[in-house]
């Protein structure tokens, strides 16, 4: 194996932490002297660290003077400081990728292995790992899929284009404990494509109901935390509404088998194109997703629920919809937090059947756990998990959404900010923060291999 | 394009960035630099250089005196007015470039910038001097 080297910057009068000769015995060290960061160095390192220089420079400034005095080199910040840590924005300023210790050093490890492993096969750089768990036997590849082996460190092709990967093939890497394939960056939208297919198609046929729905869950997962991947310079959130057209047919699936007939009958409600529908549409899909993701028993019953929740608008008054609540008169606003109520009645009028569970989460979507929420201000005790998913869905949707006036976040950063709010007080609670936690621990992509590693610094 | 000899003020309050950004302009092609730590030092350099500056590289945020006000200052000198003038921001303050556009900036480039951005800005900027 062709020696891995090391560039690692170093704040003033720091010494290295010894850890680090795990990733490599090649390490050259350096100030963050100017004269000195303009130095050659001979051979040329393959990746470039960049360790915190606690207030010495501001992250943002270290990242646009590496990068600009590197610009061709993998440049990684590691650091515990959490005050002017914002991940997009170290990126956007040049940073190859950033880390946050302690939380990230799993992930810091895993960046290091893959920067190893480009190291040996430079080409790899232009791949991007995907699970194997995401390929389907007997469907034809709409791309070529390739395989890194640990033991020669050769990277290999393991299904060709237009190939259809035997059940006995896939199963010979699980066998050999490889979980990760390789798919060429161009063609990550085919992958997409064919894999909401693969849940298409499994959702309609196939195997027996107990692997179908262990099937229907692994790939949305593992969509789903495609989805929150947040690319280097680019927020890949717009790149994810393909992927979430998809998931929604998905889910759509899912709840038109459950209930047959549920959907037209809300569809005759709301009218199909609206902006209402719309909201109503992509909650239900966020719900059965984070239904899914945390493990909820009957995750189409979320989306029916979401299709459902704010149905009761549809009998209200039209400006309620127009204004946000605190700007609504006092009769409105009255009006307002009867929406849930509403729903249900609506959904009684049309003779919609639906179980206990739905109608729970309807009636309590907009509840609070510090007993402030509305209609019937429950105790937490009260509230089901179904409600709580719900309304962590309901909020998503309204942070991810584009509203006049508010710049839409990531989904990362969505569930980031639901998190913030429903922490920073502990009697201003309207989530249960262990939802939210859980969902973001699941929902970030998952390191490939990890090597266990301390704190760094 | 610009000549090679072009004398060219870089300012910024931070020397790395200085160094940085004079390395970049080398690779570029150039061979003659200035640099201030402020808008206030630039402007003492700008009416001392001899030869005179033929290109402003300014950083936006710095104490004292900013980009954006050295920038107004230089366009309101009769003596300076005509001097090309290129912004250095970062991508949190891209939104204010409009600002300085009203002012008379006549390009900007966002930081990390590669030698190829800069190459390409300053060709825009000197085909509008040899337009005038």
């Amino acid at each position: 194996m062709s020696q891995f080297r090391l560039l690692i910057f170093l704040p003033q009068n720091k010494e290295l932490y010894p850890g680090w000769r795990r990733f490599s015995q090649d390490i050259v060290t350096q100030s963050y002297d100017a004269e000195k960061m303009m130095e050659a160095i001979n051979p040329a390192p393959n990746a470039i660290i960049a360790l915190a220089a606690s207030n010495e420079m501001p992250l943002a400034e270290v990242a646009q003077s590496l990068r600009m005095t590197y610009p061709e080199f993998p440049i990684f910040l590691v650091t515990d400081q959490k005050s002017d840590f914002d991940k997009n924005q170290l990126i956007k300023n040049g940073f190859t990728q950033a880390y946050l210790l302690p939380w990230e050093k799993h992930e810091l490890a895993a960046g290091m292995e893959l920067e190893m492993i480009y190291a040996i096969n430079p080409e790899m750089r232009n791949y991007r790992p995907i699970k194997a768990v995401d390929m389907y036997p007997n469907m034809e590849l709409p791309f070529d899929t390739k395989l890194f082996m640990p033991k020669n460190g050769k990277f290999l092709t393991f299904g060709r284009e237009g190939e259809a990967l035997s059940a006995q093939k896939l199963e010979q890497l699980k066998s050999n404990n490889l979980n990760t394939l390789y798919v060429h960056s161009k063609d990550t939208e085919k992958f997409h494509t064919y894999v909401a297919d693969a849940l298409k198609r499994v959702g309609k046929s196939g195997p027996s109901e107990t692997e179908k729905e262990k099937i229907l869950r692994e790939g949305i997962r593992a969509l789903v935390s495609e989805m929150f991947v947040e690319n280097s310079k680019e927020n890949t959130f717009k790149q994810s509404q393909m992927l979430l057209e998809d998931l929604r047919k998905s889910v759509r699936l899912m709840i038109g088998e459950a209930n047959p007939d549920i959907l037209r009958k809300i569809e005759q409600v709301t009218g199909q194109q609206s902006d209402f529908y719309g909201h109503l549409s992509r909650v239900s899909m966020y719900a059965t997703l984070f239904a899914i993701v945390l493990d909820i028993p009957k995750p189409e019953e979320l989306g029916v629920a979401g299709l459902l929740h704010d149905i009761g608008f549809t009998a209200l008054p039209g400006e309620l919809s127009e204004k946000p609540y605190a700007d609504l008169s006092p009769t409105l606003q009255e009006a307002y937090i009867q929406h849930a109520e509403k729903s249900l009645e609506i959904i009684k009028l049309k003779r919609m059947v639906i179980v206990d569970t739905v109608q729970k989460a309807i009636a309590q979507h907009h509840e609070r756990i510090d007993r402030q929420g509305y209609p019937n201000k429950l105790s937490a005790n009260k509230i089901i998990p179904e409600a709580q998913i719900l309304a962590i869905a309901d909020q998503f949707d309204y942070l991810t959404s584009n509203q006049i006036g508010v710049q839409s976040l990531s989904p990362l950063k969505a569930l980031q900010h639901l998190l913030q709010e429903n922490t920073k007080d502990p009697v201003q609670q309207g989530i249960d923060p262990k939802y939210i936690r859980d969902l973001i621990k699941k929902m970030e992509p998952q390191p490939t291999t990890i090597t266990q590693l301390d704190t760094l610094s | 394009m610009f000549e090679p000899k072009t004398r060219i003020l870089i300012i910024d309050d931070m020397s790395t960035m200085r160094k940085v950004v004079t390395k970049v302009c080398k690779e570029a092609g150039f061979t003659d630099f200035t640099e201030a730590a402020d808008g206030n030092l630039a402007w003492d350099a700008l009416l001392s250089a001899n030869p005179p500056i033929g290109l402003i590289l300014s950083d936006w945020n710095m104490p004292n005196c900013s980009g954006l006000e050295l920038l107004k200052r230089v366009r309101a000198d009769h003596r300076l007015k005509k001097t090309p003038f290129v912004l250095i921001t970062a991508e949190a303050e891209k939104h204010q470039i409009m600002e300085a556009v009203k002012a008379g900036v006549d390009q900007y480039v966002v930081k990390p910038f590669s030698k190829d951005d800069l190459v390409a800005k300053l060709a825009a900027v000197h085909k509008k001097y040899v337009a005038k």
